[in-house]
């Protein structure tokens, strides 16, 4: 039974019809077919008589004269397994190791048989003639353009050519297809219509699905299109896709487990992340001047995309750039990263930049929670500069930081969004400690490397002042006298002057930080005047101030602060109208 | 919101044209040989 150990049939197998007598025998049957072929190829047919069906039964089963009619009726019932083919001399069933009927191949090329091919003499060859220069037909002569034409390095009467004029005849037969049908909303039933059948007192809100609308080429922008090109070959299964780059799935080269086996012990060699470049041309030894150079790239970052329990994809939608799954992601020990991303998770609803940006440039003051886990949001602002993910499930890329002010370079890792957590930029701990302090004004620049950024700040004379810091032995925000040679923005400064009721406070409980509402209430408190009574207490608070120390528990953004302050949702929160851009906490006006 | 996609001649001819080609082709290039499929 070793070959049925080995086989690749599904462990559940194939699903038999008719009645459970039938399911039991053809199931029983199956297994014969599985040993019959147990060295065939997932597809290959393995054909057994039915007289040898029977005569097996027999001899394991007790003869019976009504093997043959139970056999018909068992296979028969399971036509989605078994295929009946009928010969002169008897009834032949088909099936494959798969559980499947072989795809029939209806027209059988004997031309180019082995033995037909020893048995006819080969014409003479006729001298080829000469041309100055050759411009090779394309595969599809009329349609592609001639700069994507390929090459055609074969006779007319190849394989490749009759596969060539196959192409032709589908594109012609797609090309005759009616235009493009567009998908409408489904429109409710008028409302007196639904009454008149069902006089039924609850409403059923029907959702229209999301239309598809399919371009005009000649009205549409070059982003609308691309846009358009990505979603309808996205959910084609025969294209290959790796970042911007496109191929169909079948002509993309595959690996051996040799070359798999290779590729990790050079990375493991390396002890670092590679790029494609470096893996292709050390591991696999393939030339960069080799022709199908560009194919060979692409075919290892689309191969290695489905090796992820060993490969670890941290590069962009152009630049390849391969880690071992194994190696230690880069980041705070502090704080987990999927904990970093749920913090974050905000930004998923903030996704447009509010500030005009220089191109490539962006401007951010550093929070008491950027500056603590050495992170910086993947919002809006900076995620216009940020590169874009090469396969939709990729978790992070390696990007670098350099500083002209420190002349050193940082390696961190740009965490990217998913459906549920917000992206964010890593490892810049040291840095941040070394270097800055909460409420410092960087900037960060795009360069011609898309993955290399300059991290600035504008350097001071020293000043000494006594800033917040999170004492971790004890587990209390303390004030420590801090010497700073970098500028900041006055409002995020988290000086003992401005905020003394700070000093000795404990970081908020988990259960309340990753409540923002319940955080913004505590800042008031942390920070607020008490414009109430010692019973019934009111917190006054100036925006900037909210938004200075509620970012030392968790990330929250000006527009996000807004939005909890004043969207109504959360009544404990209003408006000050005595005072410009302050807000007022009634604790338990929310009704919570 | 409506999801754009482009019609079935034209998704047709991208695969047609992405499988006769052996090297991987950029989205800018499928744009342009959709714009130059428009043109004629």
């Amino acid at each position: 039974m070793a070959g049925l150990a080995q086989s690749n049939v599904d462990a559940a197998g194939p699903v038999f019809g008719g009645t459970s007598d039938q399911q039991e025998l053809a199931a029983r049957l199956f297994r014969v077919f599985q040993m019959q072929g147990r060295f065939f190829s997932d597809r290959a047919p393995i054909r057994i008589t039915l007289s040898q069906l029977a005569g097996f039964l027999a001899s394991t089963a007790g003869a019976d004269d009504s093997w043959p009619q139970k056999i018909e009726a068992a296979l028969g019932a399971s036509p989605e397994v078994f295929a009946r083919e009928e010969s002169d001399a008897d009834v032949v069933y088909v099936t494959t190791r798969a559980g499947t009927p072989p795809v029939s191949i209806e027209t059988v090329d004997l031309a180019h048989t082995l033995a037909e091919r020893f048995l006819t003499p080969e014409p003479e060859r006729e001298h080829p003639v000469r041309r100055p220069s050759i411009v090779r037909e394309p595969v599809l002569a009329d349609d592609v353009p001639a700069s994507l034409s390929t090459p055609t390095p074969y006779g007319p009467d190849s394989w490749q050519a009759e596969i060539a004029r196959q192409l032709r005849e589908e594109a012609a037969a797609r090309a005759e297809m009616p235009p493009a049908q567009v998908w409408e909303p489904v429109a409710p039933p008028p409302a007196e219509a639904v009454v008149e059948a069902e006089p039924v007192d609850v409403d059923i809100e029907i959702e229209a699905p999301a239309a598809a609308t399919a371009v005009d080429i000649g009205s549409v922008s070059d982003e609308v299109l691309a846009e358009a090109i990505r979603t309808s070959l996205g959910h084609e299964l025969t294209i290959a896709r790796w970042g911007d780059f496109w191929m169909s799935e079948d002509r993309v080269d595959r690996f051996s487990r040799g070359d798999l086996r290779r590729i990790e012990d050079y990375l493991r060699e390396q002890s670092e992340p590679m790029s494609d470049d470096d893996i292709i041309q050390d591991a696999l030894n393939v030339r960069p001047n080799a022709p199908d150079y560009a194919a060979r790239k692409f075919a290892l970052n689309y191969r290695l995309s489905r090796e992820s329990r060993e490969f670890e994809y941290l590069g962009t939608d152009r630049n390849g750039l391969w880690g071992l799954a194994s190696a230690p992601s880069i980041g705070t020990t502090k704080r987990k990263a999927s904990e970093i991303g749920q913090d974050y998770r905000f930004l998923l609803d903030y996704r447009t930049p509010v500030d005009v940006i220089e191109e490539g440039l962006v401007e951010h003051v550093l929070t008491f929670y950027e500056y603590f886990y050495g992170v910086l949001p993947l919002d809006a602002n900076i995620g216009s500069i940020m590169p874009k993910q090469g396969f939709a499930d990729q978790r992070a890329a390696r990007i670098t930081f350099e500083s002209p002010q420190t002349l050193e370079t940082v390696v961190a890792e740009l965490r990217f969004p998913t459906s549920n957590r917000g992206g964010f930029i890593a490892g810049l701990e040291q840095f941040f400690a070394e270097n800055l302090v909460p409420g410092a004004a960087v900037t960060i620049e795009r360069t011609d490397q898309p993955t290399h950024f300059l991290l600035e700040y504008f350097r001071v004379s020293g000043d000494d002042r006594k800033l917040l810091h999170l004492d971790e032995r004890r587990g209390r925000y303390v004030y420590r006298s801090t010497t700073y040679y970098c500028a900041t923005q006055e409002e995020m400064l988290l000086d003992e002057h401005r905020f003394p009721k700070l000093a000795d406070a404990r970081p908020l409980e988990e259960r309340i930080r990753r409540r923002p509402e319940q955080v913004v209430s505590a800042t008031f408190e942390r920070v607020g005047d008490n414009i109430g009574s010692a019973q019934q207490p009111r917190y006054r608070a100036s925006f900037t101030d909210l938004l200075a120390v509620v970012n030392i528990e968790r990330p929250i953004s000006a527009e996000f602060l807004r939005d909890i302050l004043t969207s109504g949702t959360y009544r404990e929160f209003v408006v000050d109208d005595s005072q410009e851009d302050t807000f007022i906490y009634e604790p338990g006006a929310g009704g919570a | 919101m409506a999801t754009l996609t482009l019609s079935d001649t034209d998704l047709a001819y991208l695969l047609t044209l992405l499988r006769s080609s052996d090297r991987p082709l950029s989205t800018e290039e499928l744009i342009e040989a959709l714009r130059q499929r428009a043109k004629r």
